[in-house]
């Protein structure tokens, strides 16, 4: 009994004085987030030549809290067709990789969704192919008409319905990027 | 957005068994010793130790089709151990005093490449406690008490823009451990000292009637989700914040019990009043802009509630092969600092039930369960205005009203076969949602997205050797 008593006495003591917590030893290592895109830019360069307009969104956390940086370059011209080439980055990683390669690769897998506001008079068709002719949008080409203003919403989506109608409501599939750009379509100078 | 909006789920895929992406596998260890020594005319004393390792992988949709690594791998180290002793002398008094402990070790593996959804923690909790109760004739006195100790020390890396965003830079520069381009290791050491206890009285009126009333202090420590959560929470589609400064929820609850029992029937009636002091809570709080689109963002707070509630239980014996269960319950919560209904307290259910049994035959046993809830009428208005660029509209997203009430049916066969002498074979038929009812509860997530689980049969087959 006595015996018992005493390691009862122990145990109690021990636990009660003991932090398991150890100090320790090694810190956990960094995860870059992986799979992150930062940056998405559209380069058009006008059929009439002079420099090419670039429309950007960099947003330097990912989807951590801090919202995208939009900028637009210069305004588009009106009656003019442009050719667009995009450009997907994950710019926290040094150097950058480039997202649109694997996006390339990856073909079947993707598509790149343009959609135009209806208040801005522009057109958008795409310029590259998947192996199974549908759709991808790395490449396009955008034709405006008459001088408006409006939004273009670029997505990138994986996995979506191909072929689809064109609209995100048909393609689904995950959105990997969505972003808006306001664009101006100015009259001819 | 468009999909919380939308009453059917954005992508319909045909019925299938295979589990695709995102998909989860959970692994589960457990090691146990237990002892007991008895005293004579004393009681007994009991000590158990236990050892447990749950590992949970879940995978996601990867932009890179050949990768095949989880996108969560998280290990959870679990050692406890428990000691108590009851004191048995005495027939008119119960009392037990115990001593608990554990220690548990979280670890995240980095190689998934996504940020850890829970960071890297050691946690231990200690606590004591000293229960009884006394019998004079009709009346009994329950009483008891508890002091619990929490601790729990975090490696976590936080983005530079949400730990200045929630102010932590000014209050907690002490933490930084390292810091990187836009992510800092920070090391929280959090504790927690909690103080339990509870009164109680029964009263024996008659042989049909039983009165108790209850008292009871109750603390309980934030846990990690609450502490922690940082980020997009990819399983319910939306950024999760939690908040450091989070303090213990204290609750006062005050509950009667009246029961009445008669030869065919008994009936319970229990009301209740619960008021809990830095009561935590998750809700939306608006959207958040990403490079990803928009997702929606729930965050956790802390204010004074008050919880009202009763239930009611009632059976009948009907003869000697039918008997009928009747139970409703109902609570209403209140959050008292911004005299606002609380969100996410369940509506008010019934569930009744008839049962036919027929020990003589196979131990045959057939119940019909009707299952009735009602729409949550009393919820805070949380809905939020985005703008969406595809139809260039601002909407108001509904996430605050709930889902309309729904009506289940749910059956349950037993039937037991003799294999031998001593074992038995016991096949159970369950039939959920007999009806195939389309319905969403309002507690649920994944509401917002689909309906629930439509009708779903088990069969259960078991030996008792």
């Amino acid at each position: 009994m006595k015996t018992i008593h005493t390691y009862l006495l122990i145990f109690i003591l021990s636990l009660s004085f003991t932090s398991c917590i150890s100090d320790d030893d090694s810190l956990p290592t960094i995860v870059n987030q992986e799979e992150v895109i930062t940056t998405v830019s559209l380069t058009l360069t006008s059929e009439n030549g002079g420099s090419p307009i670039v429309l950007r969104s960099f947003d330097a956390d990912g989807d951590g809290l801090n919202a995208p940086i939009i900028t637009v370059t210069d305004d588009l011209v009106a009656n003019t067709s442009y050719t667009g080439s995009i450009l997907f980055l994950n710019e926290t990683e040094t150097p950058s990789e480039n997202i649109t390669e694997e996006v390339i690769e990856e073909a079947e897998e993707h598509q790149i969704m343009y959609t135009i506001g209806s208040s801005l008079e522009a057109s958008i068709s795409y310029v590259d192919f998947d192996v199974n002719a549908n759709p991808l949008g790395t490449s396009i080409t955008l034709r405006t008409v008459n001088t408006s203003q409006g939004n273009i919403t670029v997505t990138l989506r994986h996995l979506p319905k191909k072929p689809n109608d064109g609209t995100l409501l048909d393609a689904g599939g995950e959105t990997d990027v969505q972003v808006t750009f306001p664009v101006t379509i100015a009259a001819d100078r | 957005m468009v999909a919380i909006n939308s009453d059917r789920p954005f992508i319909v895929e045909p019925f299938t068994y295979d589990i695709n992406p995102p998909r989860q596998e959970v692994t589960h260890q457990i090691a146990k010793i237990k002892g007991f020594y008895r005293f004579e005319n004393l009681g007994k004393w009991s000590a158990q130790y236990d050892y447990q390792r749950n590992n949970r992988l879940e995978f996601d949709i990867r932009r890179d089709s050949e990768d095949t690594r989880p996108s969560i791998d998280l290990q959870l180290e679990t050692v406890s151990l428990r000691t108590d002793f009851e004191y048995t002398a005495d027939n008119t008094v119960t009392a037990k005093a115990g001593i608990s402990g554990n220690y548990q070790k979280h670890f995240p593996d980095p190689s998934t490449g996504v940020r850890r959804l829970i960071p890297d923690y050691q946690a231990e909790a200690f606590g004591v406690y000293l229960l009884g109760s006394k019998q004079w004739d009709a009346w009994t006195i329950e009483a008891g008490a508890r002091y619990d100790y929490n601790r729990i020390v975090a490696e976590k890396f936080y983005t530079t823009s949400l730990w200045e965003e929630r102010g932590y830079d000014v209050q907690f520069p002490e933490l930084v451990l390292q810091e990187f381009e836009n992510q800092l290791l920070v090391r929280p050491d959090l504790s927690y000292s909690n103080v339990s206890g509870t009164l109680g009285t029964t009263y024996v009126m008659n042989e049909h009637a039983t009165f108790s009333l209850n008292y009871a202090l109750a603390s309980r420590a934030p846990n990690v989700s609450e502490l922690f959560s940082d980020g997009l929470h990819q399983s319910a589609a939306r950024i999760e914040l939690g908040d450091l400064r989070f303090e213990q929820e204290t609750a006062s609850k005050f509950s009667l019990q009246y029961k009445h029992m008669e030869k065919a029937w008994s009936a319970t009636l229990a009301p209740f009043a619960n008021f809990i002091s830095n009561y935590i809570l998750i809700e939306p709080t608006g959207i958040q802009q990403t490079i990803r689109g928009n997702f929606q963002v729930w965050e956790y707070r802390q204010t004074q509630a008050r919880l009202l509630g009763v239930d009611l239980d009632m059976q009948f014996q009907m003869g000697e092969h039918w008997d009928l269960k009747s139970q409703f319950s109902w609570v209403k919560g209140q959050d008292q600092t911004r005299n606002l209904p609380l969100i996410n307290i369940p509506s008010a259910n019934t569930r009744n039930s008839i049962t036919y049994r027929l020990p003589s035959w196979k131990n045959l046993k057939l119940s019909l369960e009707s299952n009735y809830v009602f729409r949550q009428n009393e919820f805070p208005d949380t809905n939020f205005e985005v703008f969406l660029p595809q139809t260039e509209t601002t909407e108001v997203v509904d996430v605050s009203s709930p889902p309309d009430a729904y009506h289940l049916l749910n059956f349950r066969g037993d039937i037991d076969f003799a294999l031998s002498e001593k074992s038995t074979l016991n096949l159970g038929l369950m039939v959920n949602n007999l009806l195939d009812t389309s319905y969403r509860e309002y507690l649920n997530r994944q509401r917002y997205f689909s309906d629930d689980l439509g009708r779903n049969i088990l069969l259960q087959i078991k030996v008792n050797y």
